[in-house]
């Protein structure tokens, strides 16, 4: 088994990632740096376990995914719709405006965060990330058939809130 | 556009903010006793008071909490009756006292640290001049929501929740919160002692003793000195 990630150079390279993988797991701006510390306490206790010949992020991104269930567990969480500030979390926007417009980058924002909590975790995943499926039924501890079926799901809710968020906006 | 071409185009998010990370891994190193934890925390300059301590506790080991909820709840007790006694002996000095309030339970939802629509139903002595006895306690809206004493109650309540449910490093993890957040803190005599405790829970006995003896040195007349030295002198 190759050798576990230092902490410290973990904390150091992929504390941004797990701040926008809580963030669009719905986690509100106030409470991000609790339950970042958190998810890293648990890293922590558990990276020695961790097999260094898996891919790190979805390992980390589990431990995101399980923090924010818990957070939305709490009912005075769920009342709150985390809208997740498009010109924080598009860091690609402006290199890919010729291709991809900026508004369209917030749309798709904001359409991931009305994708229900478990299957937005495997849309996150496998669309925005590019993990492989069965990488991310073993991190999320789910069968592979599970994680099919979140991901067919997800994309038809994302698909939806998409297309009811175009025609708010008098698009299409 | 097809919209999974743009959701494909978002990217894991950028950088977080630096001040947001300074913090956290001050707390966390704090909590994980590493040897950088006190020039983390030392060197968090002044980190900004605006943000809402609003921790939540998550980890859902509840199997033995129910006898923690017990132990804990004895202590508070004692921690409630200590404080107003402490209160009624230092009235020349006008100071805070936290009367410990019911151990916030996992199973119920927090109450947002700073939300005017939930007051804290617990009585509190503030700085405005009421002499802080069992007897005078001020109105729970005394303490007005928002202000940092009532944040920092919150997040000293969070850390009594973590308490009482098993946690001692999540305890420790606010705690160093409270202590970088708030320099000058109203509060710090209850966070040493729960800090202390916590310690002690982690078995990093050393550690407990030395803060034990500088709480000592700060509070040489604190009512919560004879709890942090019968936890000590516990086998």
């Amino acid at each position: 088994m190759k050798a576990a990630p230092d902490f410290r150079a973990l904390f150091e390279t992929q504390f941004s990632y797990v701040w926008y993988a809580l963030k669009r797991l719905g986690v509100a701006e106030r409470d991000l740096e609790d339950v970042a510390q958190q998810v890293f306490l648990q890293v922590h206790g558990q990276l020695p376990k961790f097999d260094g010949r898996r891919p790190l992020r979805p390992w980390l991104f589990s431990f995101a995914y399980n923090a924010a269930s818990n957070y939305r567990a709490l009912s005075r969480h769920r009342v709150e719709l985390s809208v997740v500030p498009p010109e924080q979390t598009c860091p690609k926007a402006a290199a890919d405006e010729q291709l991809i417009t900026r508004q369209e980058l917030e749309l798709a924002e904001l359409a991931l965060s009305r994708v229900s909590l478990d299957r937005r975790a495997v849309l996150l995943l496998h669309e925005v990330e590019g993990h492989s499926m069965p990488e991310i039924a073993e991190s999320l501890s789910i069968p592979l058939n599970t994680a099919y079926s979140r991901l067919r799901l997800a994309r038809e809710e994302y698909e939806q809130a998409v297309r009811r968020l175009r025609a708010q906006r008098g698009e299409e | 556009m097809k919209p999974l071409e743009a959701l494909r185009a978002l990217g894991s998010g950028g950088e977080a903010p630096a001040d947001a990370k300074e913090r956290v891994h001050a707390a966390l190193m704090a909590s994980l006793g590493t040897a950088a934890a006190a020039a983390a925390v030392t060197s968090a300059a002044a980190p900004s008071a605006t943000l809402a301590p609003t921790a939540t506790p998550l980890i859902a080991g509840l199997t033995t909490a129910k006898a923690l909820a017990v132990a804990g709840g004895i202590w508070l007790i004692g921690g409630a009756t200590g404080a107003a006694l402490y209160g009624a002996m230092r009235t020349q000095e006008v100071r805070v006292v936290y009367v410990d309030r019911p151990v916030l339970s996992h199973s119920v939802p927090l109450p947002p640290a700073t939300s005017p629509a939930t007051p804290a139903p617990a009585p509190e002595a503030s700085g405005s001049g009421v002499s802080p006895t069992a007897a005078k306690r001020p109105a729970p809206a005394a303490v007005a929501p928002g202000s940092e004493l009532a944040r920092e109650r919150a997040l000293l309540d969070l850390a009594r929740a973590d308490a009482a449910h098993g946690e001692p490093a999540l305890v420790l993890a606010q705690t160093e919160r409270h202590r970088v957040q708030f320099p000058r803190a109203k509060l710090a005599e209850e966070r040493e002692a729960l800090a202390i405790r916590a310690l002690l829970s982690l078995g990093r006995a050393d550690e407990a003793r030395t803060r034990a003896e500088a709480f000592h040195l700060a509070y040489p007349n604190s009512l919560l000195a004879p709890a942090i030295d019968s936890a000590l002198s516990a086998p």
